[in-house]
């Protein structure tokens, strides 16, 4: 009975977005990216690229170009917004905190999974029947919330769920058809993006940088570039799209299934307009859909690494996506087709002309 | 130094399009060749014997981002920095392409606040057509205000403009032989974006920035710390959050009473965020701030005296030649 | 117990919308050995005869509809303006997966305003009027699928919690459905002086009109409904919260005395802890129906407290449920079959 959203898709796309589930159902709360770099290996091990890490979390995959070739960094973070135990009640439910910025009207009911071993869980209000009129517009703040994992008392809870532990939405990855359903698509889009890029031929030297703790402050972002000083740093992620009613245009973000976004500023980093004039016009020359991102709103790994060996020049690319930083956003599979397609064709010209004067 | 104020406080130069005020510099810095780099600082070396002073002021100034036009030509934006929405209401504001406008706001109801969201700009458009000619999405706008140089003050010029003149004053004329890097950065309200990226390209051993302290002899100013017009420029001993190298400013006064320059001190500097930023990337330089007192009228005007400019840069000339580093 | 009851919770079921529930009743009553039939309102009923003429009749009701949403209109770029249809707190709704029951199934996700959008600070619950379900499709393909008054049901969820308990969508009243299969299968193997009417019951959250009309069918000389009720949870307890381990015995003054007894001697034999919700008009749940159709008739109600009740999170102690079942079967196979002493 039940059918997709929109046209079937076109044979082999279903492939293209295998990996993007797997992304997308792995648990990646900042600071436990564990399950996202074994997949990431994973599928560099096929490229025969091996992985290169550090210290502090972050996994990097290097294919070599050319020497003298400039060296792109294609960078993404793993993490995605979660929440963390900070405490157990005597009726063995788990306290928690954010870890990242989660509006706390999407926790509200919501099913999801504790720890490393994906403990199911929930978030429950009270109940409907039980609310005096003044409570029915009254939002619970994350600190009075808690989660039922089943726990009889204490110390089971303390045993299941340590201090610490780290907790994801329960939300499964589900092709729509032209839509794709998931949870942490910022930044899962972005590492998705960078994976297929890298595909590409090219003779620069492409850097796949997979940072971590960005959600709790772009934690990742300054090792990568001190690393590998790249010349050139293209951020790919999953932006918010701002189309709803309710929205003025003015306030727009960006429009879902309008194409890539392109940041000209955002609170940490002013785009230099050389290099953006240069992406606008490889999207123009290939025929590819883009738009402004319309905020200058939030800021991301970008701001960090443009000081970075004496500045270090950065484009955002972005794939408008509906409700991040929620239990279940949605993303079109022909914006972020078309994000992978724009930073190609922006890495080949560059490969062919050169950085921008 | 006069004739440099001059030729600076009439050009806008907001944050992150400075070109215009780099343009005026590079001519006024009399042969010397400096590099632009992509995010528009302009840097210019000396170089010398000993440690490497950055010497840095920043070239730009509050201003307004353009996010959106719609279809009437209208214009939205966003601010740059904190700002108040009813300081800059019905304020004139112009764009790189040398348009102006003035912000308006729609109709709010009684006793809901005013957002930025709900304000705009008029630019006198028909239609976006005709205002995308004019404004582009990304521009930013600075405040557009009367400046003159009048009675040795310097009033309605913008914060940055002053320690830009010293700067530049300073690069014409140093002549001695210490390693120096003069760097007039870009996108400084933005955190010190600019510098932070000069320092780590050029790892100083420490930093000398020239910028404006809020002078409190308004009348009726609040402000405990005394910091007049006139009364010499200022050596900020601790900024809201960073102390500064207490050994560099114990060398600057020396220097200021040997050539009876008149200096003043403060612990407190609004230029809190630049400060941040820099302190944060590089914690291990010190830092030194040469303070030009002003007088600061919200996000557009000031009024400084140009005596406290030639001290400064005649203190900077001075000091520069001594063993700031330890 | 919780396989059946995944099977059922896995179906949507909104008030009025309720034949998949009433078909898989049907299926597993007739795996169970024993015959059915549907009626106008969509009330199924399963007939357990004791093989006497003129037994009594003793009718248990569980419903099968569940809180839901309802579509109410569109807007220019294909958002769907959604309504409560059926007891749903509008609060549980930004961030959760739905389904919109179109002429297909459709599923879609009720968004919230981008955080850079609303203001810090703002601690209020979003009104419904300014929340919609998203399927991320173009208007012209959504109003081609979507008309105005269609079901919009919770995407089903089931997961397994520790110690037994479950968590998902509709264990109100689901779960009671689930029992009264169990009950089923247990009577088969035991001998009864009564006759029992199993009723897969509609229309319950929207005024108990499918229980009323079972009752002035079946018209039983005593009538048991089987619900789920409130329990004690995070930072809530006190009269409107039950023990979340005890099977809760209503009380009230439409509640007859003698059946309340009869029940908690079986309680005491079984060794099952019980506890007592106490109302003092109605027990809101369709024994008020039936008591009020068939003009007082005795009535009683067995509850199984759940926790988070309508949310998509309801959480419940299986083996209270399965207390539940064998209280009900050790009451029945008590009665006399003149049912003196108990009405």
């Amino acid at each position: 009975m039940r059918i997709s959203n929109g046209a079937a898709g076109k044979p082999g796309r279903g492939d293209l977005m295998e990996l993007l589930k797997k992304l997308c159902n792995a648990s990646g709360a900042p600071g436990d990216e564990s399950e996202i770099r074994q997949i990431l290996t994973d599928f560099y091990s096929q490229m025969g690229i091996a992985p290169t890490t550090d210290h502090v979390g972050n996994i990097f995959f290097v294919k070599e170009g050319k020497p003298g070739k400039p060296i792109i960094m294609l960078d993404a973070h793993m993490d995605e917004v979660a929440l963390q135990v900070t405490g157990h009640t005597s009726e063995g439910e788990l306290k928690v905190a954010q870890l990242g910025g989660i509006d706390d009207r999407v926790l509200a009911s919501k099913h999801v999974l504790v720890g490393k071993e994906k403990t199911r869980g929930v978030i429950g209000l009270k109940p409907i029947h039980n609310q005096k009129h003044e409570e029915w517009d009254v939002v619970t703040p994350t600190n009075a919330l808690v989660v039922d994992i089943g726990c009889k008392d204490k110390a089971e809870a303390e045993r299941m769920a340590p201090l610490g532990t780290t907790i994801v939405f329960d939300t499964e990855f589900e092709d729509w058809g032209e839509v794709v359903k998931a949870k942490s698509f910022d930044d899962r889009a972005g590492c998705w993006a960078v994976c297929k890029t890298m595909e590409m031929e090219t003779e620069c030297t492409l850097v796949g940088s997979f940072t971590f703790g960005e959600e709790i402050g772009m934690k990742g972002a300054v090792f990568a570039v001190r690393r590998f000083m790249p010349d050139l740093v293209v951020s790919l992620e999953g932006t918010s799209a701002g189309d709803m009613p309710e929205v003025p245009e003015h306030q727009n973000c960006a429009r879902f299934r309008c194409g890539p976004v392109i940041t000209f500023e955002d609170r940490s980093v002013i785009i230099p307009r050389n290099y953006r004039l240069l992406l606008e016009d490889t999207a123009q020359k290939n025929s590819i859909q883009y738009q402004y991102k319309g905020t200058v709103t939030g800021g991301t790994n970008a701001g960090r690494m443009q000081f970075e060996n004496g500045g270090t020049p950065c484009v955002v690319i972005a794939a408008p996506c509906r409700y991040i930083h929620s239990p279940v956003s949605l993303a079109a599979k022909s914006d972020l087709e078309a994000m992978v397609e724009l930073s190609k064709a922006f890495i080949q010209r560059i490969d062919k002309e050169g950085l921008p004067q | 130094m006069k004739d440099i104020i001059q030729k600076l406080i009439s050009i806008p130069s907001p944050s992150g399009f400075e070109e215009k005020l780099r343009e005026q510099v590079t001519k006024l810095l009399e042969g010397k060749i400096g590099e632009v780099d992509f995010m528009g600082n302009l840097v210019v070396k000396h170089p010398g014997k000993g440690p490497k002073i950055l010497v840095e002021a920043q070239m730009d100034e509050d201003s307004i981002i353009v996010n959106h036009v719609d279809k009437n030509g209208f214009v939205r934006f966003y601010p740059s920095t904190a700002m108040k929405e009813a300081d800059i209401l019905n304020r004139q504001v112009i764009f790189p392409s040398g348009a102006c406008g003035y912000i308006g706001a729609e109709e709010v109801a009684e006793g809901t606040v005013l957002g930025f969201d709900k304000m705009f700009v008029d630019i006198g458009a028909h239609d976006k057509k005709t205002a995308m000619k004019m404004v582009q999405i990304g521009d930013h706008a600075s405040f557009h205000t009367e400046s003159r140089l009048e009675g040795g003050r310097v009033i309605g010029a913008s914060n940055c403009k002053v320690p830009v003149a010293v700067l530049t004053w300073l690069a014409n004329e140093y002549d001695g032989d210490a390693n120096l890097v003069y760097a007039f950065t870009a996108q400084g309200r933005l955190g010190g974006r600019g510098a932070a990226a000069i320092i780590t390209r050029e790892n100083p051993d420490i930093i000398v920035t020239i910028d404006s302290t809020p002078a409190t002899d308004t009348p009726n100013c609040p402000d405990k710390a005394k910091i007049d017009l006139d009364a010499g420029p200022v050596l900020v001993v601790k900024g809201n959050i960073v102390p500064r190298d207490m050994h560099a400013i114990s060398i600057f006064e020396e220097v200021a009473e040997a050539s009876g320059i008149q200096t003043q001190r403060t612990v407190k500097d609004v230029y809190d965020m630049h400060d941040m930023r820099i302190a944060r990337l590089v914690s291990s330089v010190s830092i030194v701030t040469i303070g030009i007192p002003t007088r600061r009228f919200g996000m557009f005007g000031s009024v400084s005296s140009v005596s406290d400019a030639q001290a400064a840069g005649k203190l900077l000339s001075k000091a520069l030649r001594k063993k700031l580093v330890k | 117990m919780k396989e059946t009851l995944e099977k059922f919770v896995r179906i949507s079921s909104s008030s009025c919308h309720e034949e998949k529930v009433a078909e898989l009743f049907r299926q597993m009553i007739s795996e169970a050995g024993y015959e059915t039939r549907i009626d106008r309102m969509g009330n199924v009923y399963a007939e357990i005869s004791c093989g006497v003429d003129g037994a009594k009749k003793i009718m248990i009701t569980a419903h099968s509809d569940e809180p839901a949403l309802a579509v109410q209109g569109f807007t220019e770029d294909g958002f769907v303006r959604i309504w409560d249809w059926s007891g749903v707190d509008h609060k549980v709704l930004p961030g959760q997966e739905v389904v919109i029951h179109g002429t297909c199934e459709i599923p879609a996700i009720i968004g919230i305003l981008p955080p850079h959008l609303t203001k810090p600070g703002d601690k209020k619950a979003v009104p419904i009027t300014k929340l919609y379900a998203d399927t991320g499709m173009p208007a012209d393909w959504v109003t081609g699928k979507v008309k105005i008054g269609d079901q919009v049901t919770f995407k089903k969820r089931f997961s397994e919690l520790k110690n037994g308990r479950v968590a998902g969508c509709a264990l109100d009243n689901r779960l009671s459905v689930t029992m009264l299969i169990e009950l089923a299968k247990k009577l088969k193997r035991v001998k009864l002086d009564v006759d029992v009417v199993l009723v897969c019951t509609t229309q319950e959250e929207i005024g108990g009109y499918g229980g009323f009309s079972a009752a002035m069918d079946v018209k039983p000389d005593l009538a048991i409904a089987v619900d789920t009720t409130t329990a004690e949870q995070h930072g809530e307890s006190g009269k409107s919260y039950l023990p979340f381990d005890k099977v809760c015995l209503d009380n009230g003054p439409i509640i007859n005395p003698k059946i309340r007894s009869a029940f908690m001697n079986a309680a005491e034999k079984l060794n099952i802890k019980t506890s007592e919700y106490i109302f003092s008009s109605t027990s809101m749940t369709e024994a008020d129906s039936a008591w009020e159709a068939e003009l007082g008739r005795p009535i009683s109600v067995v509850s199984i407290p759940v926790r988070y009740l309508h949310q998509p999170v309801e959480t419940v102690d299986l083996s209270v449920a399965e207390s539940g079942v064998d209280l009900i079967c050790e009451f029945l196979m008590g009665l006399p079959a003149s049912l003196e002493g108990v009405i």
